[in-house]
């Protein structure tokens, strides 16, 4: 089709090195074989692409899905499933089929020197005479709940649950296959069956929507979504073979590119075809990292929406509790010092101490509907946290990956999510020094360092690294707490924040903070709260860098298309000097991302909290007794009590008395003091106290 | 020539088909976020007849009640997201105080069209963060698809921007204070 060697002229031009000039065949069957060789190519690329979204998103818990894609590990299950016809067990899906071998002799007619000549020829196969499939919804379950799947259109790999080969003289010839046999049968059936059994552990990734019926999320079909896979391979195999795949088309086609030239001249199709590689694989990278990007912030926002519905909550729990016991002083002030309990949700610890001193208000439905949203919304806001720093973390450790690094230095519109290094005690909309370089050898300058860093946990999330002279600064201002839990990067312990510091918090600093120092308010933490994740919400926003995107994409095509002539035209003219042989691109070792152990990170409500002894919420002052003021008689009395759990003292007793009626008068003043009880293990306990109960003569 | 046109028209389909997928993503964004604007109604709604249910059983609570009317009509007059947000706030208090009424009236709390209305003002309340979770994931679509090459060419010059996400305010990311 481009009639006789256009470019013929110019390779006369060049004859006198012919000798090192390599002889092509006909320019368009060998452009033919190019394109052809493109289609494993295009199928090696979506095998790239399949990969990387699949080993780019974290696995959620059932209980943490959020309206988009998601990718869950967890048992199938369902109160009604099917029945697999040949294997008779339980499952949710089931594919089946019956094929027959027949053999057929057929009379071929063929000429040999001249002559016609007849032999027979027999043809084997088998066809299909039977089968079906069906499927059910079925929910995905896991430790933390379960999530309705529907499986319709999805790519299942099932597992085999039945396989025979039998003959007619089986029963399972006709009990499960046609009565009647195909043409040329030879009697012999091969029953076969593929099935995603009843809990089974399945890999399911895909794109969740709401439900119709119910307010709750299930996993279905979506047209725009990335992919619909469910699994009875772990994530780590199907990866496996997506990678598998990825290698096998990407040779197939180099195969085939390089099948048009004879051996001496395979290095010319390698160049072209891996070039042809490396730009196409260089236009689904920067697709797929865009696509991470999105979810990133995606995931981002989805924190943001738990923590507007646990900021609606909590006002109802508070008015509900006002209307209940309005009148009891000692609730509003337990109440106010409910801000933080070590390790715990603040808002699953105000309500477990309000239903240990208030039984009666178990009993309210008001006040058991608020729980049971308030521990929910806890839960989902502790695990869409987790999903951010781990989709973040990985986005980070995929633009400084190789090869990722090119394209993203290429392509200045990505830039790595920073993960808690807002700058201490800066102002929180002045995006750090990362969000403001371009990916690439910038970034490298952290993990350098010689300086022992640290990590920060509060609340079920990490912030950090920081240098001493970070945290000291932080202290100074008082954005940093006792109770928050430190942990020196690399070391697997997390511990407290006035253990590990203790030098920092031993003695009370000046004068500024004062009387702060005995409650802690509230205001202190939040300041330091705020502006770190405020940051990652503007950071995460992503600054415009000075080139578009869309400059930078045409600039990208621009680069394709001169690479393509070019490599054509060297082609056709056989100018192309030297031997080089590209190296294929590799595909980056799976590095496992610099996730934070999660042995440190508490999980969420169901952590163990530290055992804390009773405190006094309030006292009464003792009476003087007569006989101990006419003797002007002062002292301390040692009692033993016990607290229960309503916050009341029980059997109390006398360790050291003073007499003279001060005994009694102590023990009537414990009666009607009020505690906050124990907590032990994260319910309430009793415990013993030893209380000092001083009377003193004004 | 037959060759040259066939090259030629291409983009030109791969244009049209493209345009296409960016309008049937953006009305997705605009529809979502009509659905919040439908749930938050729908609270609002949900209001007065519960205000109504507990009036049968407390009728001389006037306060609470008309506490509650101000806060609703504040909550459904609010313009701009920062108003509302204070309104909704509001608004929650107010409907909880309401709620907390029901510990001195057994029979209120017994009664099935109060523990019906409850269940819905719960229910409302997951809805909503399912719809803003849905709206999320639509702007997220959209934003990837107008950024993916090669969509990413015609795209600004055919009006798509990126969509903003739902993102709470700094108000709402501290943890609210038990104050009184």
């Amino acid at each position: 089709m481009f009639g006789s060697r256009p470019f013929g002229h110019v390779s006369t031009v060049l004859s006198q090195t012919q000798s090192y000039l390599l002889i092509y065949p006909d320019p368009s069957q060998a452009l033919l074989l190019g394109v052809i060789s493109l289609g494993p190519l295009a199928l090696s690329l979506r095998a790239v692409r399949r990969r990387r979204i699949i080993s780019d998103n974290p696995t959620s818990k059932t209980a943490g899905v959020f309206i988009g894609f998601v990718e869950l590990a967890g048992i199938a299950q369902t109160s009604a499933p099917l029945i697999c016809p040949l294997s008779n067990t339980a499952c949710v899906y089931y594919s089946w089929s019956v094929e027959e071998a027949w053999q057929r002799v057929t009379i071929e007619k063929y000429t040999e020197n001249g002559k016609e000549k007849t032999r027979e020829k027999v043809e084997t196969g088998w066809s299909t005479v039977g089968g079906g499939q069906a499927s059910i919804p079925f929910y995905l379950a896991d430790e933390l709940g379960s999530v309705l799947v529907r499986p319709d259109k999805a790519e299942l790999t099932t597992a085999a649950t039945f396989f025979s080969e039998c003959s007619a003289s089986d029963l399972l010839y006709y009990s499960k296959g046609p009565a009647r046999a195909i043409t040329d049968s030879t009697g012999q059936r091969r029953f076969s069956e593929r099935a995603i059994p009843l809990d089974a552990s399945l890999y399911v990734a895909g794109h969740a929507r709401e439900r119709d019926d119910m307010v709750a999320p299930e996993i279905a079909y979506d047209p725009d979504a990335p992919l619909f896979i469910i699994s009875v391979k772990p994530k780590q195999r199907v990866l496996r073979g997506l990678t598998t795949q990825l290698w096998a088309w990407g040779l197939t086609g180099l195969l085939l590119a390089a099948s048009v030239w004879n051996t001496t001249t395979l290095w010319l199709p390698v160049i072209l075809y891996a070039s042809a590689f490396m730009l196409f694989w260089a236009w689904t990278a920067f697709n797929s990292l865009n696509g991470l990007r999105a979810r990133v912030q995606q995931s981002a926002a989805v924190v943001d929406i738990q923590l507007k519905r646990r900021a609606s909550l909590i006002p109802n729990l508070v008015e509900a509790v006002k209307g209940a016991k309005a009148h009891e002083a000692n609730v509003l002030q337990m109440l106010a010092t409910l801000q933080k309990t070590d390790g715990e949700a603040a808002g699953t610890s105000a309500l477990r101490i309000i239903a240990g001193a208030y039984p009666a208000l178990l009993s309210d439905l008001t006040f058991e509907q608020l729980r049971n949203e308030m521990v929910a919304t806890e839960h989902r806001l502790a695990l869409a946290r987790n999903h951010y720093t781990e989709i973040a973390s990985f986005f980070n450790y995929r633009v400084q990956s190789f090869p990722d690094k090119f394209v993203c230095r290429w392509l200045q519109g990505i830039m790595p999510v920073p993960l808690g290094t807002a700058r201490v005690g800066g102002d929180p909309d002045v995006s750090p020094s990362q969000g403001n370089t371009l990916c690439g050898t910038d970034l490298d300058v952290d993990t350098g360092s010689e300086e022992p860093q640290y990590l920060l946990l509060r609340e079920g999330t990490v912030y950090g690294p920081y240098t001493r002279n970070n945290i000291e600064s932080m202290k100074r201002d008082d954005r940093l707490l006792p109770e928050d839990l430190v942990k020196a990067d690399g070391s697997g312990e997390w511990a407290l924040c006035r253990d590990q510091f203790r030098e920092l918090f031993a003695s009370p600093s000046g004068s500024t903070v004062g009387a702060a120092h005995s409650s802690r308010p509230a205001p202190a933490s939040v300041s330091l709260k705020v502006p770190m994740f405020g940051a990652f919400a503007s950071i995460a926003k992503f600054e415009r860098t000075p080139f578009t995107s869309g400059q930078i994409a045409a600039g990208a095509v621009i680069a394709m298309v001169i690479g393509i002539t070019i490599a054509i035209w060297a082609g056709v003219t056989g100018s192309a000097a030297g031997t080089i042989v590209p190296k294929t691109p590799g595909e980056a070792k799976d590095h496992v991302p610099p996730r934070i152990p999660e042995a440190s990170l508490p999980p969420p409500v169901t952590v163990e909290p530290l055992t804390t002894p009773p405190s006094v919420l309030y006292k009464v002052d003792p009476e003087y007794s007569d006989e101990a003021r006419k003797a002007k008689y002062s002292g301390t009395v040692l009692l033993s009590v016990v607290v229960n759990t309503l916050g009341q003292a029980e059997e109390i007793s006398v360790v050291k008395g003073l007499g003279m009626g001060l005994d009694e008068n102590a023990i009537e003043a414990i009666e009607k003091w009020r505690f906050i009880p124990a907590v032990k293990n994260g319910v309430l306990v009793k415990a013993h106290a030893q209380i000092e109960v001083n009377f003193r003569l004004l | 020539m037959v060759y040259i046109i066939i090259i030629a028209a291409i983009p030109i389909i791969w244009g049209i088909t493209t345009y296409n997928a960016l309008l049937r993503l953006r009305r997705n964004v605009l529809n979502s976020w009509a659905q919040i604007d439908v749930q938050l109604k729908r609270r609002h709604d949900l209001i007065p007849n519960l205000v109504n249910t507990v009036k049968g059983y407390a009728s001389h609570e006037a306060s609470t009640f008309a506490a509650v009317a101000t806060a609703r009509t504040h909550a459904m007059s609010a313009g701009g997201p920062a108003e509302s947000i204070d309104a909704e706030k509001g608004l929650t208090s107010a409907v909880g105080r309401l709620l907390a009424l029901a510990e001195a009236y057994p029979q209120l709390r017994a009664s099935s069209s109060f523990l019906e209305l409850q269940t819905q003002l719960a229910d409302t309340e997951n809805r909503i963060a399912l719809k803003r979770e849905t709206y999320n994931d639509a702007v997220t679509s959209f934003n990837t698809r107008i950024q993916t090459f090669p969509a990413v060419l015609i795209a600004s010059s055919q009006g798509f921007v990126e969509q903003a996400l739902f993102s709470a305010e700094a108000a709402e990311r501290v943890l609210p204070e038990v104050r009184f």
